[in-house]
């Protein structure tokens, strides 16, 4: 009888001691699993969990080199893949600039960017860009929801109005890591004002 | 024994540099343009015209716009505020060096700078005085 008890106690201990094994392994996943997103943030600042906003991709010499001559070479993540496609179609004006490819660079660039561009799913981080992306598709990385609600804060004189700045489009004056995609709050640093924190 | 020793020095140190990689000059590429361009018409190219050309202006745009007032300067991009370093080959050697950078460079700028693309004789002046710069 007791030999029966003392099994059934070996049961529900080895249960009862796996379940808690199991749940907090659940736990640390289902940790990990957020630090892509708003959590990752906060436990940035708690020293926790160092959160980084980089746009991860593969760098490429010739579109560093064709794009790059004229403008900090975006990181490919920071627009779907129909934005590069539309931008692509309109090279021969180029936000008012002639930026006409020859052919085999215009194909190996247009491969490039649709391999690397910005895909729903990739990461929690990545896709929320997406979000309310609007119907007529975007060529300007600063025309999207995701852009505009993380910079709306900015007044413009440390911007549009700063000499040393003069638009939104030139990441790399505040975000010195923009070519390589880090784009991390807290290593923001406005010409003329340094740190930004908001 | 010593001049022979000498001369076997020279021998191997001639035959060496024959394989040592020429360093590419602005002139190789301008003069293979420039030879080209003869084919469309040009007969000559004047030094003078080219630096006139470089200087101007249309509805308020030039080469000077990016280039700035000195070859031998950094230039600006009107746009983005990219630093766009010297053209002078005198100071960065490397232009000029590939006639493909030259042409695609030619296609952009004069679209943008005049609305259309330069005649080839245009295109060898800017050369032809850009070179000795």
């Amino acid at each position: 009888m007791n030999k029966q008890i003392n099994k059934i106690r070996w049961g529900i201990g080895t249960l009862l001691l796996g379940s808690i094994i199991a749940f907090s392994f659940l736990g640390i996943v289902t940790a990990s699993g957020f630090s892509d997103t708003e959590e990752g943030e906060k436990n940035e600042h708690r020293g926790l969990q160092r959160f980084k906003s980089q746009v991860k991709f593969k760098q490429d010499s010739l579109y560093s080199e064709e794009c790059g001559a004229c403008h900090l070479a975006y990181p490919p993540g920071l627009l779907p893949v129909e934005s590069w496609q539309k931008l692509m179609a309109g090279l021969d004006d180029h936000f008012g600039d002639n930026a006409e490819l020859d052919e085999e660079a215009f194909t190996h660039i247009a491969n490039y960017l649709s391999q690397q561009a910005l895909q729903k799913g990739q990461s929690a981080k990545m896709s929320k860009m997406l979000r309310n992306a609007p119907n007529i598709t975007p060529i300007r990385i600063t025309e999207l929801p995701y852009f505009i609600n993380k910079h709306d804060e900015i007044p413009d004189r440390m911007v549009i109005k700063n000499p040393k700045v003069g638009s939104f489009s030139r990441c790399n004056s505040c975000h010195k890591d923009a070519e390589k995609g880090v784009f991390n709050e807290d290593m923001v640093s406005i010409p003329g004002f340094g740190h930004w924190d908001d | 024994m010593k001049r022979d020793m000498d001369k076997t020095i020279l021998i191997t140190v001639l035959f060496s540099s024959l394989f040592l990689p020429l360093p590419s000059m602005a002139t190789d590429a301008t003069d293979t343009l420039q030879q080209s361009y003869l084919k469309s018409g040009s007969t000559s190219y004047s030094a003078s015209s080219g630096a006139l050309f470089w200087k101007k202006e249309i509805n308020g745009r030039s080469c000077t716009t990016c280039h700035s007032s000195s070859v031998k300067t950094k230039g600006r991009h009107k746009q983005t505020g990219k630093i766009i370093l010297p053209m002078a080959p005198s100071i960065n050697p490397k232009r000029l060096t590939s006639t493909k950078k030259i042409e695609k460079w030619f296609l952009r700028n004069c679209k943008w700078t005049y609305g259309r693309t330069c005649s080839t004789q245009e295109k060898g002046d800017i050369l032809e005085w850009l070179k000795h710069q």
